[in-house]
């Protein structure tokens, strides 16, 4: 089992030491940063702090020394995102500072993806996700998606306001397994009981997993619903996803 | 004050009827001396829209074997005096979408199961006792039979495997072969049926900590 | 504790409300909308639908009268929506149909930096602000100083996310707070301009909706951002201003009692007896029955135990957390107003 002093990198300890309160989370974040090399605890750090041009900066040097491109994502960029992921369901940082930690996310998975995707590294499900209809907030929604990315899934994006027909015709024509909601307004949120009866009528709901979140939502009214899970921000998304295919992490 | 009414509880609604003029459309449910009685109604004055609900009214009573209250128009009761309730608003919600220009036929109870490529067969046995079964290879079709149990369980609020998995009864003791029929559309894709399956298959196996909710 | 006062003589709802909004003695809590409590079957009931109840003043006069004609609520406020600022200052709006909500496209934000805002010289005669003022001018025709009636005017946060887009917006924040700062002065003419339209028109109060929720920011933001804005707005709009922030936010009331606004709406997520204590009656209370979970998805029981929580509590004016689902049953609202008075007719008999 690693210990704190294992980490290298003075601003991640510090973190953990700072944020992180579960035991088990902590164990598992130390036992993450102790094995990456002092090149990915720099990225981590930088994301953290949300400057992505050192991000950018940093991911580069790193693949053009030779760094695999998974190294790079899950031990620099997904790692700090991790941390992100505790401050921000602490209340320790708000949706502005986790915003500027995606920005500094998607700036290193710029150079990452086109990597993976030359590569053919086998996804490990795919997912539809978008905000129901009615509803124009994008920021839980875009913060999942760039986290199931991130972890292997592929992700085909509706956007927001998508009715219940977009997300049949996307499932039809993905075969997607799995489909994600979002909902940020009290008033759209019925939409979601109106998409799950669409997928009823459509004869489709066996086909496909559903699952539910956004600020107003609870794990009752996912119930109510008739949805298959319910996750109450990012973190819990990708947890819930996996969960739901029964996929086991890239180790 | 105003022209709402009292119309007792309302439980369910079709916020735009597609057959009307994006009217809505509400069932609601009454206490009565003679048991519960459902009301359809829609708060629209538009010309037509009283009609419209009536037609409602009587597609309800043709798909899901209710009958229209003596003297009524729009409210309807189950010749049993039960309540079904999430049943009935199932009938409800197929007979809004029923096209108007088309017959109502009742749905039989027999229906071919795409997901399993069998037909199930639904028989009364008398006293509210439906028995279900399927043809085609004998592999999984016992557990099949079980999740249309289930299903029919779930959507109509039905008591299952009361004289075996593959059976469903009404608690009122009555037979409901329209309504029955018109579930049965419906069991063969309920999804948070096969949850509660693996939820009572799962009970008694030993899950690892961090398995265990 | 209930400001009901054995001495006060029965009052109007206009009476009520304005009573509760000074926090000063009432006959009986009143029950307010400072947010829609429109509905689909509301709709049909006086064929004043959406869309066009948000941008026809008859139509949008009609359909919220229903609040005090049908539900039995002491305020009508007709301002359903959030668009009538943002479209007036040339947002895209999608309109949407009967049983939904018109949205900003915030995709397609009309401002990428401060020097692009401006109020444009026909702001309070565009269609949609027109609409608005016009509609409160038949209602106060209509019903004279019988009832409350509540316009809304949106605050430059919001505004800011409509016009720039909810990401660019937060991270302009984060970025440039000069620049955000500079933003906020430059919009909330528009709140102003629209609310004092509004008053000449024969509002009674104001909510103002700035979406500065915990759910997004921190308390710490709207004390660096907003606080003093809304300081500004309580002293020049010369009515009670009911700001409306959603989402958790105990930790900004404080900053909230601070700056002289009357009221403040406060959703389901805060707790009436912490938000009570926080207030320490600087600032009245409205709220805070939950949408999603209580009036749309449960019964006439529940909502009563929420009505009942809150008077418990002593908050000023009971409602609805925020603006409700259009599918909301109609037997659910009128339970708030029934709940109240039988409230008041059990704690009288004790008495």
């Amino acid at each position: 089992m690693a210990e704190i002093a294992d980490i290298t990198h003075e601003f991640i300890r510090q973190e953990i030491e700072e944020f992180i309160e579960r035991p088990e989370e902590r164990q598992r974040t130390i036992n993450t940063f102790a094995k990456a090399r002092p090149e990915m605890q720099a990225i981590a750090a930088a994301l953290i702090e949300g400057e992505n041009d050192i991000v950018d900066q940093l991911t580069r040097q790193a693949l053009d020394s030779g760094i695999e491109a998974l190294e790079v994502m899950d031990y620099g960029l997904i790692a700090g995102m991790g941390i992100v992921g505790i401050k921000f369901r602490q209340n320790f940082i708000f949706v502005p500072e986790v915003l500027a930690c995606a920005r500094a996310m998607k700036a290193g998975m710029a150079h990452i993806e086109p990597i993976l995707s030359a590569a053919g590294v086998e996804p490990i499900g795919t997912v539809i996700m978008g905000t129901v209809k009615g509803d124009l907030h994008d920021i839980g929604k875009n913060l999942c998606i760039m986290m199931l990315r991130g972890s292997g899934f592929v992700v085909h994006d509706l956007g927001v306001d998508t009715s219940p027909d977009k997300f049949i015709e996307a499932v039809e024509e993905t075969k997607a397994p799995l489909l994600g909601m979002s909902a940020l307004l009290t008033t759209t949120m019925p939409n979601m009981g109106k998409t799950i009866e669409a997928f009823i009528d459509a004869d489709l709901r066996d086909e496909v997993k559903i699952m539910v979140g956004g600020a107003p939502v609870t794990q009752d009214f996912a119930d109510d619903m008739g949805a298959d899970g319910y996750g109450k921000d990012a973190l819990a998304c990708v947890a819930l996803a996996k969960n739901l295919l029964g996929v086991v992490a890239r180790s | 004050m105003g022209e709402t009414i009292e119309l007792g509880r309302r439980i369910e609604l079709v916020p735009m009827d597609p057959h009307f003029h994006n009217i809505s459309i509400a069932l609601n449910r009454q206490a009565s001396g003679s048991g519960p009685v459902f009301q359809v109604h829609s708060y629209s004055n538009r010309e037509g829209a009283r009609q419209r609900v009536e037609f409602v009214a009587r597609a309800m009573a043709l798909l899901g074997g209710l009958e229209l209250v003596p003297g009524e128009t729009c409210k309807l009761r189950f010749p049993c005096r039960a309540e079904h309730l999430f049943a009935c608003r199932r009938v409800f919600l197929e007979a809004c979408k029923v096209d108007p220009s088309q017959p109502v036929e009742p749905r039989p109870l027999q229906i071919l199961d795409k997901k399993s490529n069998r037909t199930i067969t639904v028989t009364s046995q008398g006293n509210g006792i439906y028995r279900l079964a399927a043809d085609g290879e004998e592999l999984d079709k016992a557990s099949r039979i079980e999740a249309v149990a289930n299903g029919l369980m779930k959507l109509g609020q039905i008591q299952v495997g009361v004289s075996g998995a593959d059976s469903v009864a009404f608690a009122c003791g009555q037979a409901h072969d329209l309504l029955v029929g018109l579930l049965l559309v419906r069991a063969l894709n309920v999804r948070a049926v096969l949850r509660e399956q693996e939820m009572t298959a799962s009970r008694g196996v030993l899950s690892a900590p961090s398995a265990q909710k | 504790m209930n400001m009901q006062s054995q001495s006060v003589g029965p009052m109007n709802s206009r009476q009520r409300v304005l009573a509760a909004l000074r926090r000063e003695p009432v006959d009986r809590t009143p029950v307010c909308n400072p947010t829609s409590v429109a509905t689909v079957e509301l709709m049909d009931l006086v064929d004043a639908p959406f869309p066009d109840a948000n941008r026809i003043p008859e139509l949008m006069a009609r359909l919220a009268a229903t609040s005090y004609t049908e539900l039995g609520f002491d305020s009508i406020m007709p301002v359903f929506s959030i668009i009538q600022e943002s479209s007036a200052l040339g947002c895209k709006v999608q309109w949407e149909q009967k049983d939904n909500w018109p949205t900003v496209k915030m995709r397609e934000p009309i401002y990428q930096d401060v020097d692009d805002i401006q109020i444009p010289a026909d702001f309070l005669t565009h269609q949609d602000t027109r609409c608005v003022i016009d509609a409160i001018k038949i209602l106060r025709k209509e019903f004279g100083n019988e009832v409350a009636i509540i316009g809304k005017t949106m605050g430059p946060w919001s505004l800011g996310y409509h016009c720039f887009g909810v990401e660019p917006f937060l991270l302009l924040s984060l970025d440039n707070p000069g620049k955000t700062k500079a933003c906020l002065d430059k919009l909330k003419e528009a709140t102003i301009q629209f609310g004092l339209a509004q008053i000449e028109a024969g509002a009674d109060a104001l909510t103002l909706p700035d979406h500065a929720t915990g759910d997004l920011v921190s308390g710490e933001y709207y004390e660096r951002y907003l606080r003093d804005l809304h300081i500004e707005f309580a002293e020049k709009l010369a009515v009670p201003i009911i700001l409306h922030i959603c989402g958790k936010t105990e930790d900004r009331m404080e900053f909230i009692a601070q700056t002289g606004m009357a009221a403040f709406h406060y959703d389901s997520k805060n707790d009436p007896v912490e938000s009570m204590r926080i207030m320490r009656n600087r600032t009245s209370l409205v709220g805070n029955i939950n949408n999603p979970e209580t009036l749309f998805s449960k019964g006439p029981e529940e909502v009563r135990k929420e009505v009942i929580k809150n008077l418990d509590a002593g908050v000023q004016l009971v409602g609805p957390e925020c603006a409700i689902p259009l599918q909301t049953a109609i037997e659910n609202l009128k339970e708030i107003p029934k709940a109240v008075k039988e409230w008041h007719k059990e704690k009288a008999s004790q008495n």
